[in-house]
């Protein structure tokens, strides 16, 4: 009984953190949760995603290197990186439009983590991605 | 009666003696150096230097003295220009314009002048246009003036330095060596 429940709780454990384990992904869903402004002035603002024209849900696609909207929104936008580095740990992904971006995806949590820096403000967003094939 | 044909030389030109620096000859006030090949006196030097002068200002148009005067009004204006430049777009702190991003960029209409229309951080964002864009302006202007300023000194040089051709050949056609 005791063996029975270690090997429960071992799979259990197990699957909650590869959920979105993005080990060989190459085309991935994104989410942003918080994004916060900040200007040169000092002034920061957390707000919610949208109200900074963020898309609910970008696809991001680490071969072709492009970052888009998902046809279901409709919004048609795209932007190419120039860069991305993969390693065991994280997916980097740098680019340039009207400024430079950075993102970060921790490829065993699938956490996202970003920052867009423009001439005199920078954004800063947080999220998750999970691979397309669900 | 040298003398009294001398004064009248010296009353007749535009400039008052008085602007000539004691101990130098009208030519040396110009940097233009002048040696009588003939051996012409000090005096018929002055007056033919004056009379050379003279003729020269008709030739050219211009006159070294009102072109010193003119020079230094320019500068004053050119202060005054780069003065008006840097408080060009000083107020403009508001209002920002759409730019940089090409249509349908995700990354690039991220926090958009147009995203931020109406919400609290556009004004923040605003702001920041409206301070760069009086920065640029107020660089153009100052560039421009610059550039004004220059080329009315590049004018007032040319104009001095034909004159110094007009007055040294006139000094030549009456025997004297002349250097500038």
């Amino acid at each position: 009984m005791k063996r029975f429940l270690l090997v429960c709780t071992a799979l259990f454990v197990g699957s909650a953190v590869s959920a979105d384990n993005l080990a060989g992904v190459t085309e991935m869903v994104c989410s942003t949760a918080r994004a916060q402004i900040c200007f040169e002035t000092g002034e920061c603002f957390a707000l919610a995603p949208w109200e900074l024209n963020i898309p609910d849900f970008v696809v991001i696609d680490t071969k072709k290197k492009t970052i888009r909207t998902t046809k279901s929104s409709a919004q048609n936008r795209s932007t190419a990186f120039t860069r991305v580095e993969i390693d065991d740990r994280s997916i980097t992904l740098q680019g340039v439009d009207v400024g430079a971006f950075s993102l970060v995806i921790d490829v065993v949590t699938g956490r996202l983590t970003g920052a867009i820096a423009r001439d005199g403000l920078s954004v800063s967003v947080f999220g998750a991605c999970t691979g397309t094939k669900l | 009666m040298k003398k009294i044909l001398l004064l009248l030389m010296a009353v007749a030109l535009p400039v008052s003696v008085s602007t000539l620096q004691a101990g130098k000859t009208l030519a040396a006030t110009m940097d233009v150096y002048v040696f009588p090949s003939a051996g012409q006196d000090s005096s018929k030097q002055s007056e033919d230097e004056a009379a050379c002068y003279k003729w020269a200002v008709g030739n050219t148009g211009s006159d070294p003295f009102n072109l010193t005067k003119q020079q230094s009004a320019e500068q004053q204006q050119a202060q005054t220009e780069m003065q008006t430049a840097e408080q060009a777009g000083s107020g403009r702190t508001g209002g920002g314009v759409v730019r940089g991003a090409a249509a349908g960029a995700l990354i690039g209409e991220i926090a958009s002048d147009d995203a931020g229309k109406g919400a609290a951080w556009g004004a923040a964002l605003g702001g920041v246009r409206g301070r760069r864009q009086a920065a640029h302006a107020q660089q153009e202007a100052k560039q421009e003036a610059a550039g004004q300023a220059e080329q009315r000194e590049q004018a007032t040089a040319t104009q001095l330095e034909n004159f110094k051709k007009a007055f040294s050949v006139c000094l030549e056609g009456k025997d004297y060596m002349v250097k500038y």
